[in-house]
């Protein structure tokens, strides 16, 4: 169990909350969803413990190695999918559609980058 | 999960470091998709969603729950109220239970007790004192073993109880969020209370560390 760091002080700990930007959208979308009651917070838990113990299950036997730290939140986010599509507030299938799109869609431009001119004439 | 593709590494073998145009694939794609469909049907407002995860990468986070044990240490009203009922104690010192927080309880340490906070199916954890639960807390082994082998966990986190210290294990749930309020470390007596909330961690109001003193020559000076 090498990922059980030892104690460190308040002020050293927080400098990765969420690993990947799309772990704190999910995490984002969930508790906003369930704030606003559009579920509760104990329907989408209940569909978290649930992907937990599969995630769990599936890595028994592997002794040593546990679940990879982005395993969390590929069960929160099946979790977020679950509730919102028994909840009617989005479709599996429409899910499936715009993630294709956004795939085929040729990447936005950005001028983010682009601090000084971009033309000298 | 999405079952598409998880393969974000890159294909043609150019660096992609750092490239805000990559397509996304993967969850990333999946929570993208999830988010804009959102956002149309007038479900979640992505500004909402970045103040929340600033709040929670940057505001929310366990020098909170510091603050609740150096107040505690130094007040003993403070104290009983906050082992009373934790949740009303933090909004005196300027917190709010929020999510997360509504049943919060705390533990009290003593020199024959000491607490530690598991959540064995999930990541129930007191977000408004601690902030978001470390990695390891969410982990496999963290919440079996916590269960099973609480003495040998400790000890992989370098605190060794003395035999005659009773360990007591708390699951947390969906109503029932825990910290831990350590002990008060000798030889701190002249500290302020902006002093004792620097010494205490995580991982004392978890359950899985002590607050240790400053060292000799901090407490000297």
């Amino acid at each position: 169990m090498k990922d059980l760091a030892p104690a460190e002080t308040v002020t050293e700990v927080e400098a990765t909350v969420f690993a990947e930007p799309w772990e704190a959208r999910a995490f984002a979308i969930a508790v906003t969803l369930s704030g606003g009651k559009r579920f509760s917070w104990d329907e989408f838990r209940e569909r978290l413990i649930a992907e937990i113990a599969q995630a769990d299950a599936a890595h028994e036997g592997r002794a040593g190695t546990d679940a990879n730290p982005g395993q969390y939140y590929e069960c929160w986010l099946a979790a977020l999918e679950q509730v919102l599509c028994a909840k009617s507030l989005l479709g599996a299938e429409e899910i499936d559609r715009r993630a294709d799109a956004i795939a085929a869609s040729p990447p936005a431009p950005t001028k983010a980058q682009s601090r000084g001119p971009i033309k000298i004439a | 999960m999405s079952g598409k593709d998880h393969g974000d590494r890159d294909k043609s073998g150019h660096d992609h470091d750092h490239d805000h145009n990559a397509p996304e694939s993967g969850p990333a794609l999946r929570v993208k998709a999830i988010e804009t469909l959102l956002v149309e049907k007038g479900l979640v407002d992505t500004n909402a969603l970045d103040a929340l995860i600033d709040t929670y990468e940057h505001k929310v986070g366990p020098r909170n729950g510091a603050r609740a044990v150096a107040r505690a240490w130094i007040d003993r009203a403070f104290k009983a109220r906050l082992l009373e009922d934790a949740a009303a104690a933090i909004e005196e010192i300027g917190l709010h239970a929020g999510p997360q927080g509504e049943h919060l309880t705390a533990l009290e340490n003593t020199t024959t007790v000491h607490n530690m906070v598991v959540c064995t199916l999930c990541s129930c954890y007191p977000w408004p004192v601690l902030g978001l639960p470390p990695v390891w807390y969410k982990s496999a082994a963290y919440r079996s073993r916590a269960v099973v082998d609480p003495r040998g966990v400790l000890h992989e986190f370098g605190l060794d109880l003395p035999a005659g210290v009773e360990l007591r294990v708390w699951d947390s749930s969906a109503e029932l969020r825990y910290m831990v309020l350590p002990m008060r470390p000798a030889g701190t007596e002249h500290l302020s209370e902006e002093e004792l909330a620097a010494l205490v961690t995580r991982d004392s109001m978890i359950g899985t560390g002590i607050v240790t003193g400053p060292s000799e020559g901090r407490v000297a000076k």
